[in-house]
């Protein structure tokens, strides 16, 4: 048996009118937005502000990065042969800025890393080669650690590098010197070796002072 | 939000601009002609010029690290230090250039991080250390030393009779140099052109060693390498005592001499007159002497 013939009629549908009109005229509305099809409609969203600053940035950011690279010492050179560049308007005394006298130098931090090669080298006497390296030397003095971040890192993978040479260097004299222990020649680049990891060594150290 | 946010890049933009714009800075003062001259630059160029006025004269361009430039001391002992700022990072131009001129006597103690050093001209005694910036001396001083880590040195010294440099990693070639001098390296090479020495003691780790000079009569050469080659260029009438060592390299003699003694390792030579000393060593790189 179907289930609609089951269901029992609600009274009163079938006296309803089959049609209606609406209630008020809609077609003046439609037609009117037909007329303006771009009127109400989401607009694409503007691409140039962003072009135009995106510009901006790379040029500044081109321009910060690529201005004024120091001259090499030639050019540098050249330069002092050329005429005297035109003085700068602006004629300062010796103190034309603040007075905050004290000089922040950054002193990059040795990294652990280097910590344990320097002390995983045979670093037999470096201790008082060291501290003796950095009061007789004027590099010493100069504020080796005074550069920019980068070029500090720099400058401690060079040495390390040159470290490793030297230690390395070392090494292959003092077994030299056990086949040839009397052999002053040897006796001589031992301690060349022995110098230069302790001026290494202790321009490593300072760094981190 | 739009022209929010434009105004807003290009606000940042302008100032990141304005931060970059280099800053001037000239001095110029009395100096006495055999006044002691002190500069400290971290970064840029240090560029002094020997005039003939008892003056001292500044330009200075100041990157964006540096915060002022100190001149301070007396016309007989002047120093110029610039000052870096606090917590500058390390974008942008940090450079700062300056360009001296100064009396011809004056003596020169020239200090740069990673500076890089230039002098031409000057008389006086000279001292240039840089850590990563190259040393380019091309001066009349007698007296020389100079010291970096990996920056080059270049020296033209016609007038040097006492020179010192040290070097990490640096090259050094020196041309015109006579006298005493003494040079270190650890991977450098090092190589001298000169005019009459007395005494030469070279010393490197890995790097080469090349001479060409003329040596006195007693004159004392000692040059060491552990696994750089060692060659030195002497003229003819050399007279010295020849001792050429290398443990596992070649080892060579222009110089046709009485061998005092040879062996694998060790020959000792006897040339001319033999009143001088010349001993090239190596671990384990070639040893050579070349006659001009």
């Amino acid at each position: 048996m179907n289930p609609q013939q089951q269901e029992t009629p609600v009274p009163g549908l079938e006296a309803l009118a089959r049609e209606r009109q609406p209630s008020r005229d809609l077609w003046a509305g439609i037609e009117m937005r037909i007329a303006q099809p771009s009127r109400g409609r989401r607009r694409e969203p503007a691409v140039w502000p962003y072009a135009l600053a995106a510009s901006v940035c790379l040029a500044v950011l081109a321009g910060v990065l690529l201005r004024g690279q120091p001259p090499a010492p030639r050019e540098a050179a050249a330069l002092q042969t050329a005429q005297r560049e035109p003085e700068p308007a602006v004629r300062y005394d010796s103190h034309p800025y603040s007075n905050t006298s004290d000089e922040s130098l950054a002193a990059a931090e040795l990294s652990p890393r280097t910590l344990r090669m320097l002390r995983s080298e045979s670093l037999d006497n470096a201790p008082a080669l060291v501290a003796e390296r950095a009061e007789t030397s004027g590099l010493m003095k100069a504020t080796y650690s005074a550069g920019s971040g980068r070029n500090a890192r720099s400058q401690q993978a060079i040495l390390r590098a040159n470290l490793k040479l030297v230690s390395q260097a070392e090494r292959e004299v003092r077994r030299a010197l056990k086949t040839d222990p009397d052999s002053t020649s040897l006796q001589s680049l031992l301690v060349v070796a022995q110098e230069k990891r302790a001026v290494i060594t202790a321009l490593l150290v300072h760094e981190q002072d | 939000m739009r022209p929010f946010t434009l105004a807003a890049v290009l606000s940042i933009a302008s100032l990141a601009v304005h931060a970059a714009e280099p800053r001037g800075f000239t001095d110029h003062r009395a100096m006495t002609a055999d006044a002691k001259l002190t500069v400290r630059n971290v970064a840029g160029v240090i560029e002094v010029e020997a005039w003939d006025k008892a003056e001292f004269d500044l330009i200075a361009t100041l990157g964006d690290s540096a915060e002022k430039i100190d001149i301070t001391g007396t016309a007989d002992d002047l120093r110029v230090d610039v000052k870096s700022r606090k917590n500058h990072s390390s974008y942008g131009d940090g450079d700062t250039r300056l360009k001296l001129r100064v009396p011809v006597g004056a003596s020169l103690n020239l200090d740069g991080t990673s500076s890089d050093i230039v002098v031409r001209g000057t008389k006086g005694a000279l001292t240039a250390r840089s850590v990563s910036g190259d040393v380019d001396l091309a001066v009349a001083a007698r007296q020389i030393t100079v010291q970096t880590v990996s920056g080059d040195v270049r020296l033209d010294t016609p007038a040097a009779r006492e020179t010192k440099l040290n070097t990490v990693s640096g090259d050094t070639d020196v041309k015109g140099a006579s006298g005493v001098l003494t040079a270190e390296s650890v991977s450098g090479d090092l190589q001298l052109e000169g005019g009459v020495f007395s005494q030469i003691e070279l010393k490197s780790v890995s790097g080469d060693i090349g001479v060409r000079a003329g040596f006195a009569a007693d004159a004392k050469v000692k040059a060491e390498s552990l696994s750089g080659d060692v060659r030195v260029n002497a003229p003819g009438s050399l007279s010295a005592e020849v001792t050429l060592k290398t443990f596992s390299g070649d080892k060579h003699s222009d110089f046709d001499a009485a061998r005092e003694a040879s062996d694998s390792k060790r020959t000792v030579l006897k040339i001319g007159e033999g009143r001088g000393q010349v001993s090239l060593t190596s671990f384990s790189g070639d040893v050579t002497l070349d006659k001009q």
